[in-house]
């Protein structure tokens, strides 16, 4: 008699949990819903370099700033190509392009594991190991098949990869006109 | 009552949570971003891996012109475009490839190609940098990667590249590889879908305008492609693109509402000419 009684307890506790787990998931999902369909306001981050606050939504408009990549703003209008955002005590428009919704990430690069062979040419060049038989043999499967009906060029790859770039010297770069 | 105390640290645990929510509902939204976050630079990276598989077939068929001027002056201006309007957490490679054929790809995790053949039908630099926003605006709005998602009808994929990128297995090799032929199938056969090519058109006219430079250059670029399209030249550019007619219909649209009919940029034309000079 005792353990029923425990038992139908432990029932309408069970359906008590389930109820309060529904509801708050229901309240946080509509939360964020409504935050995003609604709000106008929202905080974005420069995601590039040579972003500059402008007066005007226009080119010949008066620059006010140069702003960083990283910076948070607060957009609060939009017209065409063109935000205007709220950075610290100042006010202005950016181009659209220049801005994202999410904190911007550190550059990622895909290093892989580097094993050093030997070409044809006697030359020593590195590839990463898994390319690097696929480069030499083709990718196989169980039975010895070739997978991939496509050529390769590996080298090639590591070539272009190996050339310099220079972000802010590319944007000064573009800035020049004849 | 024991049952209460045993979920009782459940309940304070969901109590809380709704009431930090209610203080900003932006940070809560950016902090459930950053449970995320993690997974998100693994995809990346995967993203990245992707990539280069795709690369190194594009360049298994056409050979890599290796002009280290004449590469330099491309990356430049890709460079310069990317580090203002792309996405910051990838480092861009520009190629040339040394063939007559007119084209320019882009394979995702930011390797992008153009062919020799565009690159000497070209007349100015705002054209140049309006092909390579095109190609810039493919790797952002990740087009191929969403496109092998939903074209997909195999399970293991639908439920997601990374998933079988990450494997290290030999099956989830010989998957990526598949995955791969897929992708380089799609940039020398099928080609993208006609919205996934109107919306990157229209990008690159956004960045150009951005950039300062004479936006009316690139729609100028795709006029001239038009008697080399039924020749081979082209052919797997018109086989893999929307006719130019739509292009430059949906381009003239995005003139129209922007107001850019009398925006003047700059062409940078002998610039252009010096440094494309030796190809």
């Amino acid at each position: 008699m005792e353990a029923l009684h425990q038992n139908q307890l432990n029932a309408f506790m069970l359906g008590k949990i389930k109820s309060v787990l529904i509801f708050s998931t229901l309240f946080l999902s509509t939360m964020v819903l409504a935050d995003g369909g609604l709000a106008k306001e929202e905080t974005r981050y420069i995601k590039g370099l040579g972003a500059v606050l402008r007066e005007q939504p226009s080119f010949q408009s008066k620059k006010l700033t140069k702003l960083s990549r990283g910076t948070k703003v607060l957009t609060v209008e939009t017209k065409g190509i063109w935000y205007k955002v709220q950075v610290g005590e100042n006010q202005g428009w950016i181009l659209r392009g220049q801005i994202t919704n999410f904190p911007v990430k550190i550059k990622r690069f895909v290093f892989g594991q580097k094993i050093r062979l030997n070409s044809s040419s006697g030359r020593r060049i590195r590839l990463r190991t898994f390319t690097a038989v696929v480069g030499v043999k083709g990718l196989v499967d169980n039975k010895g098949e070739k997978i991939s009906p496509y050529q390769t060029d590996y080298v090639a790859l590591e070539w272009l990869e190996s050339q310099p770039s220079d972000e802010e010297n590319s944007v000064l770069f573009l800035t020049l006109s004849e | 009552m024991n049952l209460f105390s045993k979920h009782l640290w459940f309940y304070i645990f969901i109590i809380s949570f709704v009431f930090a929510s209610f203080g900003n509902a932006q940070e809560f939204r950016l902090r459930a971003h950053h449970l995320f976050w993690k997974n998100q630079e693994a995809n990346t990276e995967r993203e990245i891996d992707f990539g280069r598989g795709v690369s190194a077939k594009i360049l298994g068929k056409y050979p890599i012109l290796r002009d280290e001027g004449t590469v330099r002056y491309i990356n430049q201006i890709g460079t310069g475009i990317s580090a203002q309007l792309g996405r910051p957490e990838l480092r861009y490679y520009f190629g040339i490839l040394d063939t007559d054929e007119i084209n320019a790809f882009a394979a995702p995790g930011g390797y992008i190609f153009v062919t020799r053949g565009a690159l000497i039908l070209m007349s100015n630099e705002a054209q140049l940098a309006g092909v390579l926003a095109h190609e810039l605006a493919h790797v952002d709005q990740k087009h191929i990667v969403r496109k092998l998602k939903l074209q997909s009808t195999d399970r293991s994929v639908t439920s997601g590249i990374a998933q079988v990128l990450g494997g290290a297995t030999l099956s989830a090799k010989i998957a990526l590889e598949r995955l791969n032929d897929l992708a380089f199938k799609m940039l020398m056969e099928e080609g993208l879908s006609k919205e996934d090519e109107a919306d990157a058109d229209q990008k690159a006219l956004e960045m150009l305008t951005s950039l300062g430079y004479d936006p009316q250059s690139y729609l100028d670029y795709l006029q001239s492609l038009k008697p080399y399209l039924e020749q081979g030249q082209a052919k797997v550019l018109s086989k893999t693109h929307p006719t130019i007619i739509f292009r430059y219909n949906n381009l003239r649209e995005f003139i129209m509402e922007n107001d850019l009919e009398n925006f003047k940029g700059k062409k940078n034309e002998k610039r252009f000419r010096n440094k494309i000079a030796t190809l």
